[in-house]
């Protein structure tokens, strides 16, 4: 299992736009992937429960990836999030 | 069958397949279906007929609007996919049994419910997104079709009991051919647009929906008022016979597109374009508009649910202010019939002589600044950008006017942004004691703008909507041209630039009465300059000055379209 610890610290926050980029590519991998915040874990396929976390800037997500091909999944994922200037600390 | 109902908003012949913009009704009653796998069957075939039409809205939007605002259906076709919306329901017909419908609804209403909920303005307007997606699904899955006429792919004449403005915009014009509607008289909101776009429309016609069927393939003949019910061959021949003859017409009002307007002995009248969106700027450089005299700025306001925020509205104003110039901004002139979702606004008994326009904005202060910013900001590097005050009735909200906007400029001083510090500021004039008083008012402002819709309504005390008093609202009263025709005077007098961007304007007979009277512009639906522009074009300004002396000596609007009548027979 890979675990990774973010920071948003876009001045937006994590919105639509991105936030369905980043749900698309999490959805081209097999492994699971699970995104944390405040406690709450959603599945980082879905972009409602991705956009109903309501992650605001300075949020920190923890991102936990569980599959066969879960070291791409990370990578990938974590290139998403800079591909959509999500700026992203740690 | 023939029919011919409502009035004619927009000229011109359209032939196609009637589709009638009424969203089937959903009702959804919390039953068990036992044959789960079917149910999971439908869900599956909902979800993607679902994503198909999504697909298609997408590339229509990304044709017509650019890739931006495309993007945001790429997130409708993932909420439509959603794991945790399908397996939640998937979940609920296998467990509680229930019918499909009923779980989709369930389960998308906790969702909406979420975002309802939250905080963020942003994420609040994500609600109305799902809600979307719902309806469309649930359709399906009643067997229904969703109406929608983004999704239209052949020669379609619209049908409607009303069209908002955001409906006519999400029309794709490449198919939709024209449109009827049940309500709404000439100076509507759907008419207006109507000649904007340049489509054939009539509306007003009553109970028209009940007439016509999606079935039914029709001829609208919005010149000579017919409205042709499955017509047959030799019919439709001469419809499209008509068509083009029509066409042609308007081929040889082309030839003045790139010209001035300037009657035969030198005197010009430049015409403008009125508009009301950005995404009408092709109807302005098609007609050649020489400039634009009423930019409307509510249909930014009114589309959303939430204030457009100061880079949106910028982005806006941005794209008409690239394209041509002069361009006169209104400032939001909203209340009267006009309502925007997040102001609340107390029921008043009289909306049109209550809190709409300026005095709406100097309650709500902060959306007004918000849109001085953002039109400041968006002028910088533009040198013919005017602002312009609906419903001044007198001097002293000009002067509220000017401080405020003196405050948002000190504003941006002191944030560093920058500005255009150099813009024209002009009120409409609309209001009957405005009109009176245009001598004092002019020694406030750069320019006046006549608003002919609402003045006629305030002079004459008579509601434009309501077709009973009809017979007052009366653009030939000669009362009603001396009162234009002194605005004009005092404007000149104090040198200030003077125009009419009402509905008169537009009007061929009254805009050469106005030419007469020397006034500086005229502004009108794109649809109408070039067909005027021919003619003062072919026309003396001394024979204009005559006519319009003629009709100020008038006594009644009968006798002023006589002389009218007259004038043209003789010069035309």
């Amino acid at each position: 299992m890979k675990e990774k610890t973010i920071v948003i610290s876009d001045e937006a926050g994590l919105h639509a736009r991105p936030a369905s980029k980043i749900s698309k590519k999490a959805s081209s991998f097999k492994s699971e992937i699970k995104m944390i915040y405040e406690g709450k874990e959603i599945d980082l396929k879905s972009i409602l429960a991705v956009m109903s976390l309501a992650i605001p800037q300075g949020g920190e997500v923890t991102l936990k990836i569980e599959g066969s091909d879960e070291e791409d999944a990370l990578n990938g994922v974590l290139e998403a999030f800079s591909e959509q200037e999500i700026d992203i600390k740690k | 069958m023939k029919l011919k109902k409502g009035k004619i908003a927009s000229q011109g012949i359209a032939l196609g397949q009637v589709h009638i913009m009424e969203s089937p009704k959903i009702e959804i009653k919390e039953q068990t279906c036992d044959d789960t796998e079917k149910s999971l069957k439908k869900l599956n075939e909902s979800v993607e007929k679902s994503t198909k039409d999504l697909e298609t809205i997408r590339e229509n939007a990304e044709r017509s609007m650019g890739q931006e605002e495309a993007e945001i259906f790429d997130a409708h076709i993932q909420m439509v996919n959603d794991p945790e919306l399908l397996n939640q329901t998937k979940a609920m017909i296998e467990g509680e049994k229930l019918c499909p419908d009923a779980a989709f609804d369930k389960v998308a209403n906790q969702f909406i419910e979420i975002f309802s909920n939250m905080d963020d303005d942003y994420f609040k307007e994500r609600a109305a997104d799902i809600k979307d997606i719902k309806t469309r699904v649930l359709l399906y899955l009643q067997d229904k079709t969703p109406n929608d006429p983004s999704l239209i792919e052949k020669p379609t004449i619209v049908v409607a009991h009303d069209l908002t403005p955001s409906d006519t915009a999400s029309l794709n014009l490449e198919y939709v051919k024209g449109f009827i509607t049940e309500v709404g008289g000439l100076t509507s909101h759907s008419a207006i647009m109507a000649r904007a776009l340049g489509i054939p429309a009539i509306v007003g016609a009553k109970d028209i929906i009940k007439d016509l069927s999606n079935d039914d393939f029709i001829i609208l003949d919005a010149i000579d008022h017919n409205i042709t019910i499955n017509p047959n061959e030799k019919n439709q021949e001469e419809a499209q016979k008509k068509l083009e003859k029509y066409q042609a017409y308007l081929e040889t009002l082309k030839q003045y597109k790139d010209e001035p307007t300037q009657t035969k002995d030198g005197f010009k009248i430049p015409l403008f374009a009125n508009i009301g969106s950005p995404n009408e700027v092709s109807g302005i450089t098609q007609n050649g508009a020489e400039g634009v005299g009423l930019f409307r700025t509510e249909f930014l306001f009114m589309e959303s649910d939430t204030m457009p925020d100061e880079k949106t509205q910028i982005e806006a104003y941005k794209k008409v202010f690239e394209t041509v110039q002069p361009v006169i901004v209104r400032t939001l002139d909203i209340g009267g019939d006009k309502n925007i979702p997040y102001i609340s606004q107390p029921k008043e008994d009289n909306p049109f002589l209550g809190k709409r326009a300026v005095r709406l904005c100097f309650d709500e202060i902060e959306l007004f600044k918000t849109q001085l910013r953002a039109l400041l900001i968006a002028a910088k590097d533009q040198k013919e950008v005017r602002i312009m005050i609906p419903m001044v009735a007198i001097a002293s909200e000009i002067r509220k006017v000017k401080s405020i906007l003196e405050d948002v400029k000190a504003d941006l001083k002191q944030e560093n942004i920058s500005y255009q510090n150099n813009i024209q500021l002009g009120i409409m004039i609309e209001i009957p004691a405005a009109a009176l008083n245009a001598d004092a008012l002019a020694k406030e402002v750069d320019f006046f703008s006549i608003g002919t819709n609402d003045l006629i309504q305030y002079l004459f005390a008579a509601d434009r909507m309501n077709e009973s008093v009809g017979y007052l609202y009366e653009p030939y009263d000669p009362t009603l041209l001396r009162l234009i025709h002194s605005v004009i005077k005092a404007a000149k007098n104090n040198n200030v630039e003077i125009g009419m961007c009402g509905e008169l304007a537009g009007k061929l007979d009254i805009a050469l009465v106005l030419s007469g009277m020397e006034i500086d512009e005229l502004s009108m639906s794109p649809a109408n300059i070039l067909e005027i522009r021919k003619t003062l074009n072919t026309l003396n300004h001394k024979d204009l000055i005559q006519l319009s002396q003629e009709v100020l000596n008038a006594s009644e609007a009968s006798e002023v379209k006589k002389i009218i009548k007259q004038f043209k027979d003789d010069n035309l």
